[in-house]
C-alpha cells in the first residue's frame, strides 16, 4: 500500500520539475545506447559502426521516449497545463477576441450566478429554523367567499391549542399593525417593530433567550413584559442588567423578561422586540373576529393531509359550540415556506428562464468568435496534424483554450455576481420575499463554478469538432478559402441570427413592460396624488385616553391647515391605494339588499379625520361628508360609489343604514371611487369619523396628509415644530411625499422592468458583438480575394456595400426568425402586464428597426476597412 | 531457438520477467534486457521500445523503486529494485502464470 502511494507520487516531478525529469530519462536511454555500442565493438564492429547499429536498434527514440511519457499517469494533466500555456500566448495575441469573449462570458456567468443565487434562496433553501418542513400556516375560510384566507380568531386558535393532537405547537403573531409603538429612552423616543405573540412562538421556531426567559402561559393576559431583540438590545448598550428592569413603552411600564438573538419572525421580518398577546379582550372572545396570524408545527410523522382531516373534524365541533358565528368557517392549512414564497414564485422562474436564455446567448457568442477564429488557425491545426497529433489531442486542446477563456470570465463573473446580487436586491427588495438570506455564499460559487466550466465546454465543442476533423493534406495545400465558402457562411449566418432573434425577443418584452409601466405611473387612481406629504402619528394610550383621542386628530389637522404653506391637512387610518387595510364585512341593515347575498360585501373600512375627501380631491357625489367635532354626521359613515351600489342597489344609499363588522351605522354621503392599491384594483370603501367614540376607543395610528406646494417634503420642519408645540413627546414616523410612497407600490411591476430591460441590453450588446465579430473576421480573411478583386477595378464602396448586405442579411434571417418568439413571450408577460395589448405592432416593428439600424452600424467598421484594403500590400503578403 | 521479437511479448510477461530478474540484485535497465536475453537462451529480446515503458509503469504501480548510482566502470546509471510489494507482486503472478501454463498444456495435450 505504501509501495503504490510512494510511487504513484513519484509522478508528481513531472509537473514540478520537468525539465531534470526530461534529462534523467535521456541520461538513462544515452547509456543504454552506450553499452550496446560497447558490446558491438566488443563483437568486432568500428565505434562508429557500432554506435550506427546501436542507435538503428533504437529507431524513434523520440517515440519510445513519448511512450515512456504516456505511462505516466499525469500525462494528461502535463498536457492540459501545455494547452492551457499554448491557449494563453495565443489568446495573448489576439488581444480583441480575448476581451470580447472574456466580457461576454463575465456577464452571462455572473449575471447567471446571481439569480441563481436568489432564486436558490427564496425558492430552494429551508427556512432558517429547526425542522422548516413541518412548518405550516394556518387560515380561516368561510363560504362566503371559499377563496380567500382569513385570520383566525382567537377563539379557534385556543380550541386548536387544546386539542388539537396532529401539532406538536402552535402560536399566534399578531401582525395587524394599526398601533405604532414607541420606546421611550432616556428621554428621547424611538419608534419600534413589535410583535404579539402568544407564549407558545418561542419554541415553536426554535429560539431560545440568550438571556433571561421567554413568556410564560400565564402572561396571554396582555401582561406588560417585553422579550427584545438581540438587536435592539445592543443599540441598548448590551447591559446584561438590563433584564428584570422596566423599559416606558408607549408611556407604560414594561418589564424585560429576556433577550432573544438571530429570530425574524416569517411573516412579519425583523422585529425588535415581543409582547404577549392579550386573550382576555372581547375581541378575543368573538369567534367571528378574525385577526390572527397562526403559525403551526406538525407532530413527528403526521402528513399535512391528516392534519387536515383532523381540521375538518374540529371545525364540525366548533361550528356544533358557536352557531351563529362559526358555522360556516373552516381551518386551511398550507406549508410555511410554500405560503411565504408563493407570490414570488412567478416572477422568480421567469428570471430563470430569462437568465438561461441569456447564458444560452452567451454560449452562442463566444462560439461564433470561437469558431471564425478558428477558420484561421485550419493551416497551423494542420501542421499539428501532419506532425502527428491525434484528432483527439487536437480537440482536448480547444477544450482547454475554452476552459481557460471560461475561467478567465468565471474569475470577472465572480464580481459581476456580487454586484448583481446587490442590483437584485435593491431594486426587487420589497418584491423578493426572505430577501435578507440572499448573499453570496460557498454555495453560489460553486454554481459559479459549475456554470463557468459548463459554458466552456458548452461553446467549446463545436469548434473543437471542427478543428480536429481538419484534413492535413487539404488545408496545407490549398490557400485559405473556408471563409467564403457556402456551408462555413451559413453555419455563421443562422449563429448571428439566432442572437438577433433572442435580442429581438428580449427587447420586445422590455418595452411592453415599458410601456406598461408608464401607463400604470399616469393612471388614475381616484385622488390627488402630488403635493401631499405623508408621515404616520401615534397616541401613546397612557397619556391620552379615549375622550382626548377622539377629537385630537381632528383638531391637529385643522391646526396644520392653517399653516402658511399647507392648503389642506388630514389623517386617515391607512393610505390611500395602499394595498389592503382592515377589510371587514359590511352588510345592509335596510333597503332593498337586505338578506341577500349579493349585497354583502367585503368593505375596506377607513377612519378619516380633518378634510380628507377635500385635501385629497375625490368628489363628494351625494349627501355630505364629515364637519368635524360635533357634527352629527360624524356619527355615521361615507360609502364609495362601488360600495353604495353593492349594497343599495338601484336607490339612493344616503339615510340607509348597515353593519360594518358589527357596528351599525347610517350612511350620510357617497363620494367617488378610490383604487385600492397602484394597479388601480377598485375596492368598495367604508370612512368613519376619528370622533366617533367607538372608532377613538381602538387607538388607531394615524397617517397624516398635508398638501402643500409643489414639494412636500419643504413643509415638513414647519409641520414638526406645529406639532410639537402641541406634544413634543410625539414622533412623527417616516415622512414622505404621497407620490414616492405609491412609487414604491409599483415596485414589483418596477423590478420585473429593470431586469427585463437589463437582460435586453446585454442580448442587444451581445448581438451587436457578435455581427461585427463575425463580419470582422470575414473581411480579414478574405483580405486576398478583396486585393485581386481591386486589382480588377472593383471599388471600395462597392466592397463596402458588399459586406454592409451581408451584415443585414444576417440581421433579417434573425428578425423574422425572432418575431414568432417575440410573440410567444409577449404571451408570457401577460400575467404582468397593465393595460397593454402584449407586443404591439407598432413596438413590435420600432424594435426590429432599431436592431436593425444597430447592426448596420456594427457592420460599418469592417465595410470601411475592406474599402481600404490596397491591393498591392495583399497580394504581397502571399 | 529462434528469437521472439519483443513486440509480441504480452506486456504482463515482460512486467514477470522484469520482477524475476530483479530477485537476485539491483539493476539498470540495459542490465535487464542483458539478463532477459541470457536466460531465456536469447528467445527474449528485450527492446528499448517496450523495456522503458514498462519500467516506468512498474515503478508508478510501487512494485519497483529506482536509484540513480555509479556503475562498477564509474558512469551514472538509473537502477532498479524490488520493494516489498514487488515481492509479493512477484509471487502472485509466478503463481497465476503457471496456473495459466498448466491449464493450457491440459487443453493443447493430444486426447487420448
Amino acid at each position: 500500500m505504501i509501495d503504490r502511494l510512494k510511487g504513484w507520487l513519484k509522478q508528481l516531478r513531472a509537473l514540478v520539475d520537468k525539465d531534470a525529469l526530461e534529462r534523467e530519462l535521456d541520461e538513462e536511454l544515452e547509456y543504454h545506447i552506450a553499452r550496446e555500442t560497447e558490446k558491438r565493438v566488443a563483437e568486432g564492429l568500428t565505434p562508429e559502426a557500432a554506435r550506427r547499429e546501436a542507435l538503428l536498434a533504437f529507431r524513434g527514440r523520440e517515440r519510445y521516449k513519448e511512450a515512456v511519457r504516456d505511462a505516466r499517469w499525469t500525462r494528461v494533466l502535463e498536457d492540459a497545463l501545455l494547452d492551457a500555456g499554448y491557449a494563453i500566448r495565443s489568446l495573448r495575441r489576439r488581444p480583441g477576441f480575448a476581451v470580447a469573449a472574456v466580457l461576454t462570458l463575465a456577464l452571462g456567468i455572473g449575471g447567471a450566478t446571481a439569480v441563481f443565487s436568489v432564486v436558490r434562496a427564496v425558492l430552494v433553501e429551508p427556512l432558517p429554523y429547526p425542522d422548516p418542513g413541518s412548518l405550516v400556516r394556518l387560515y380561516m375560510w368561510t363560504e362566503d367567499d371559499p377563496s380567500e384566507n382569513l385570520y383566525v380568531s382567537a377563539v379557534h386558535f385556543r380550541e386548536y391549542r387544546e386539542r388539537a393532537e396532529s401539532f406538536t405547537g402552535l402560536a399566534t403573531v399578531y401582525t395587524y399593525d394599526e398601533t405604532g409603538v414607541d420606546l421611550s429612552v432616556d428621554g428621547r423616543a424611538k419608534r419600534v417593530r413589535t410583535l404579539h405573540v402568544s407564549p407558545g412562538y418561542f419554541p415553536l421556531l426554535g429560539a431560545r433567550p440568550l438571556l433571561g426567559r421567554t413568556f410564560t402561559d400565564e402572561e396571554e393576559r396582555g401582561q406588560a413584559v417585553l422579550v427584545l431583540s438581540e438587536r435592539l438590545w445592543r443599540e441598548l448598550g448590551a447591559d446584561p442588567e438590563l433584564v428584570g428592569r422596566t423599559l416606558q413603552l408607549d408611556g407604560s411600564p414594561h418589564a424585560v423578561v429576556g433577550v432573544v438573538s438571530s429570530l425574524r419572525d416569517p411573516i412579519a421580518g425583523a422585529v425588535d422586540l415581543w409582547r404577549p398577546d392579550d386573550f382576555t379582550t372581547d375581541g378575543a372572545q368573538t369567534p367571528g373576529n378574525h385577526y390572527l396570524s397562526v403559525l403551526g408545527r406538525l407532530a413527528p410523522g403526521v402528513t399535512p393531509d391528516r392534519a387536515r382531516r383532523e381540521m375538518a373534524a374540529l371545525d364540525r365541533r366548533l361550528a356544533e359550540s358557536y352557531p351563529d358565528q362559526a358555522e360556516d368557517s373552516h381551518f386551511r392549512l398550507v406549508p410555511l415556506q410554500e405560503d411565504l414564497v408563493r407570490p414570488a414564485r412567478a416572477t422568480l422562474l421567469l428570471l430563470v428562464g430569462a437568465v438561461g436564455l441569456l447564458l444560452l446567448i452567451v454560449c452562442v457568442n463566444v462560439a461564433t468568435l470561437q469558431i471564425v477564429r478558428s477558420l484561421g488557425q485550419a493551416r497551423p491545426t494542420a501542421v499539428r496534424a501532419a506532425i502527428g497529433a491525434g484528432r483527439l489531442r487536437i480537440a482536448r486542446q480547444i477544450l482547454v483554450e475554452s476552459l481557460v477563456l471560461a475561467g478567465a470570465g468565471g474569475l470577472a463573473g465572480v464580481v459581476v455576481a456580487f454586484a448583481g446580487v446587490e442590483a437584485l436586491l435593491v431594486l426587487g427588495g420589497d418584491v423578493v420575499p426572505r430577501a435578507h438570506e440572499v448573499g453570496v455564499d460557498a454555495g453560489t460559487l460553486a454554481i459559479a463554478v459549475a456554470a463557468t466550466v459548463a459554458t466552456g465546454l458548452g461553446f467549446g465543442i463545436a469548434p473543437a469538432l471542427r478543428l480536429a476533423g481538419v484534413d492535413p493534406g487539404q488545408a496545407l495545400r490549398d490557400a485559405p478559402r473556408g471563409s467564403s465558402s457556402g456551408r462555413f457562411f451559413r453555419t455563421r449566418t443562422l449563429l448571428v441570427a439566432t442572437q438577433v432573434a433572442l435580442a429581438l425577443v428580449l427587447l420586445s418584452g422590455a418595452s411592453v413592460l415599458a410601456v406598461s409601466l408608464h401607463r400604470m405611473v399616469r393612471v388614475d387612481l381616484g385622488f390627488r396624488t402630488e403635493g401631499v406629504l405623508t408621515f404616520q402619528l401615534n397616541l401613546p394610550a397612557s397619556r391620552y385616553g379615549a375622550d382626548a383621542r377622539a377629537a385630537f386628530h381632528d383638531d391637529l389637522a385643522n391646526r396644520l391647515a392653517r399653516l402658511p404653506a399647507v392648503t389642506g391637512a388630514a389623517a386617515v387610518s391607512w393610505p390611500p391605494a395602499g394595498g389592503v387595510g382592515y377589510n371587514w364585512g359590511t352588510r345592509p341593515l335596510t333597503g332593498p339588499g337586505v338578506g341577500r347575498r349579493e349585497a354583502a360585501i367585503g368593505g375596506e373600512q377607513r377612519i378619516v379625520a380633518g378634510e380628507y375627501f377635500e385635501v385629497l380631491e375625490i368628489p363628494l357625489l351625494e349627501g355630505r361628508v364629515f364637519g368635524g367635532p360635533g357634527d352629527p354626521a360624524t356619527d355615521g359613515v361615507v360609502i364609495s360609489r362601488s360600495a353604495a351600489d353593492r349594497l343599495f342597489p338601484g336607490t339612493s344609499a344616503v339615510g340607509q343604514e348597515l353593519s360594518a363588522a358589527g357596528s351599525e351605522r347610517t350612511v350620510v354621503g357617497v363620494v367617488g371611487d378610490v383604487a385600492n392599491d397602484v394597479e388601480a384594483t377598485t375596492a368598495h370603501h367604508v370612512y368613519h369619523a376619528h370622533v366617533h367614540p367607538e372608532v377613538a376607543a381602538r387607538r388607531w395610528a394615524m397617517t397624516y396628509l398635508v398638501r402643500t406646494g409643489d414639494d412636500p417634503m419643504a413643509a415638513l420642519p414647519t409641520v414638526r415644530e406645529a406639532i410639537h408645540e402641541r406634544d413634543p413627546l410625539l414622533v412623527v414616523h417616516d415622512p414622505a411625499p404621497l407620490a414616492d410612497r405609491l412609487g414604491q407600490g409599483r415596485g414589483q411591476r418596477a423590478f420585473a422592468f429593470a431586469l427585463t430591460a437589463a437582460f435586453a441590453g446585454l442580448a442587444l450588446l451581445l448581438a451587436l458583438l457578435g455581427v461585427y465579430g463575425v463580419l470582422a473576421y470575414v473581411v480579414g480573411e478574405q483580405r486576398r480575394e478583396i486585393g485581386i478583386r481591386f486589382a480588377l477595378g472593383a471599388r471600395g464602396r462597392q466592397l463596402a456595400a458588399q459586406v454592409l448586405r451581408r451584415g443585414l442579411a444576417m440581421t433579417a434571417t434573425g428578425l423574422v426568425v425572432g418575431i414568432p418568439g417575440a410573440l410567444v413571450f409577449g404571451r408570457l408577460l401577460e400575467s404582468l402586464v397593465f393595460e397593454t395589448e402584449p407586443v404591439e405592432p407598432a413596438i413590435l416593428a420600432a424594435v426590429a428597426a432599431s436592431l436593425l439600424l444597430a447592426t448596420a452600424f456594427a457592420a460599418l467598421v469592417p465595410a470601411i476597412r475592406a474599402a481600404r484594403v490596397p491591393p498591392r500590400s495583399v497580394l504581397a503578403e502571399e | 531457438m529462434t528469437p521472439i521479437p519483443s513486440n509480441d511479448l504480452l506486456r504482463g510477461t515482460l512486467d514477470l520477467l522484469i520482477l524475476q530478474t530483479l530477485t537476485l540484485e539491483p539493476m539498470h535497465g540495459w542490465g535487464i534486457a542483458q539478463r532477459i536475453e541470457q536466460r531465456s537462451e536469447e528467445a527474449f529480446q528485450v527492446g528499448q521500445g517496450s523495456l522503458y515503458p514498462a519500467l516506468q509503469r512498474l515503478e508508478q504501480r510501487g512494485w519497483i523503486d529506482s536509484q540513480w548510482q555509479r556503475t562498477a566502470e564509474n558512469r551514472r546509471a538509473k537502477f532498479y529494485q524490488l520493494t516489498a510489494a514487488g515481492q509479493r507482486a512477484l509471487g502472485e503472478e509466478v503463481r497465476s502464470w503457471r496456473q495459466y501454463v498448466r491449464a493450457m498444456e491440459r487443453v493443447l495435450e493430444p486426447s487420448s
